[in-house]
């Protein structure tokens, strides 16, 4: 690839609406995907994912808004597209009674590979997501996250330059689940666009940029630093014996404190803006807890953060 | 470690034909604990649950839930309530309708259900939307529902089996909250999950690989001993070891 395509545009949606009947499943939602990132779309069930990809991918007609990709108009103009773009939905169809070779083979006719080009990029695929020893089995035989290393192999087959994932990682073990993204990380090298839609906020850390959506709406983008930089306080961790009597100790006597508490494992994690104050009237309460440690912020205290804020705004 | 165990579990094993699903598995879950089954697809922790659950006998080891040997297993059945992932509710019925049913399942007495029924309402904070249909109520909300209808017959002891996963983060949040809340009133509760900062959550993990026991305890001692910093790291490092010692 070269420089100029580097900070190039793949995808640019401006102000996409879809909505069923009065659902409103996507609304007014704007962003860009750099050439050759991994762009993550980030939020609970039913916060519109699924409905924003079928509708990139033409699957869904928008009810307004616009998407480039490539400088086409996905709308209106997607055939030219479909060489260039790949889609792998929830569910993904594999062939199970196929072997893998076989589904490999068969999506890379129907994408017109002539036969020397799948063979080379049937070995490279197979080699890429760590399947080659496995080439002869049944499709249906495979473990959960090797069928989900198929599906990707299956949809990559092509060479697309923009790549559609919707939520790969749901129910697919860590091993499987890092596997899977250092395969979306070497094609990220080799220049193709990822977008990736997932419900796991953990799953942010792997993305270059995201969009962080709910209710069809966007909660924020950016990079995840830029994200988890707009979550205002500082959030102290405190091991205790019985962290949930200290919770409830801790939001009867000094609810001015704090912004929120939380029990995680066997530790209290407190959001506060009033960490020195916190520290002395935290030792006295607790005066068994470990040292307060500052941990930082996720994108999950930002999200929930975000989410709050949107929903006072809109019932002021 | 709390002092009292509500499940014990000694070299249970269980074999399929030739092959060991679950290899002299051995280990204490004390009552009032959040304690996670980690290990990849296929490792023998589902087997080992179900053994628990008194679905699967095992071919050698034995255990104990809440004082009743595995063989017991009606008095297991009573005293266990269960959650998948796949909240298993019924879409087109109300959320009365939904609760009245698992109570008829779990043959709860009618004179109990009327005290049990408000309580549940209140646990899951569902009151208003009772006479709503499932379909048209969001996932958080959702999900409370299934976590009441499993604890129609008020159990000491929860499974939860991948059922914290894809809801709203701040409906997660609450959804912890009540279950250390219900941890702190004594009930056990038995989770698993391929999230590790769900796994965070728990007071103690077994780690399972292969049918055998590879790593048992706390979250800071898992990460201290594999010198890891996160539980992710701990997950991937356990499951690539090449020889799980026994």
């Amino acid at each position: 690839m070269n420089k100029e395509a580097k900070d190039a545009i793949s995808v640019r949606v401006d102000k996409l609406s879809r909505s069923y009947g009065n659902i409103r499943a996507v609304q007014n939602v704007s962003f860009n995907v750099l050439s050759g990132e991994i762009f993550g779309v980030v939020g609970p069930d039913g916060a519109g994912k699924t409905t924003l990809l079928r509708t990139l991918c033409g699957l869904l007609r928008a009810d307004s808004g616009h998407v480039q990709m490539l400088g086409i108009d996905a709308l209106t103009e997607l055939s030219r597209l479909k060489d260039h773009l790949g889609y792998m939905p929830q569910r993904f169809s594999l062939y199970e009674d196929l072997t893998l070779r076989e589904n490999l083979d068969f999506f890379a006719s129907i994408f017109g590979l002539t036969e020397s080009e799948r063979l080379d990029k049937i070995d490279y695929f197979l080699q890429l997501t760590m399947l080659t020893a496995h080439q002869k089995k049944l499709a249906g035989q495979l473990s959960g996250g090797m069928k989900q290393k198929l599906a990707l192999a299956v949809n990559l087959i092509h060479r697309p330059d923009i790549l559609l994932l919707d939520e790969p990682s749901t129910g697919v073990d860590p091993v499987a689940r890092k596997e899977f993204w250092d395969v979306l990380r070497e094609m990220r090298r080799s220049g193709t666009t990822i977008l990736v839609a997932t419900p796991y906020m953990e799953e942010a850390a792997n993305c270059d940029r995201l969009l962080l959506i709910a209710q069809g709406q966007t909660v924020a983008q950016g990079a995840r630093e830029e994200i988890i930089a707009l979550f205002p306080f500082q959030i102290i961790a405190v091991g205790c014996r019985d962290p949930f009597a200290a919770k409830n100790l801790i939001r009867r006597d000094i609810p001015h404190l704090i912004e929120d508490v939380g029990i995680y494992g066997n530790s209290l994690r407190i959001a506060t803006q009033h960490e020195d104050r916190l520290s002395v009237e935290l030792s006295r309460l607790l005066p068994e807890a470990q040292p307060l440690q500052r941990v930082s912020a996720t994108i999950e205290d930002a999200f929930v953060y975000l989410t709050r804020v949107r929903g006072q705004e809109n019932a002021d | 470690m709390p002092i009292k165990p509500a499940i014990t579990a000694t070299r249970l094993t269980k074999k399929f034909g030739d092959f060991v699903a679950v290899n002299q598995l051995s280990f204490e879950i004390g009552q009032g604990e959040i304690f996670g089954f980690l290990g990849p697809n296929g490792s023998g922790k589902s087997t080992t649950i179900r053994m628990l659950c008194g679905i699967l006998s095992p071919s050698h080891g034995s255990g104990m839930v809440l004082g009743h040997p595995l063989d017991q297993v009606d008095a297991i059945k009573l005293s266990l309530g269960y959650m998948s992932q796949k909240f298993s509710l019924y879409d087109d019925l109300t959320v009365r309708e939904n609760l009245n049913f698992y109570s008829a399942v779990y043959g709860v007495h009618p004179q109990l259900w009327k005290k049990r029924y408000p309580e549940l309402i209140a646990m899951a904070e569902l009151s208003g939307l009772e006479n709503t249909r499932v379909q048209a109520i969001p996932g958080g909300w959702r999900q409370r529902l299934a976590l009441a209808a499993a604890m129609v017959h008020n159990p000491p002891l929860l499974f939860l089996d991948e059922a914290t996963s894809g809801v709203d983060p701040e409906s997660r949040r609450n959804f912890w909250e009540l279950l250390y809340s219900f941890a702190a009133q004594g009930i056990t509760i038995i989770v698993t999950t391929h999230f590790m900062d769900e796994a965070e959550h728990c007071n103690r993990i077994l780690f399972i690989k292969d049918g055998y026991r590879i790593g048992y305890g706390t979250p800071d001692e898992l990460k201290e001993k594999t010198h890891c910093a996160t539980m992710e790291e701990v997950f991937v490092q356990l499951a690539s070891e090449e020889e799980p010692q026994k």
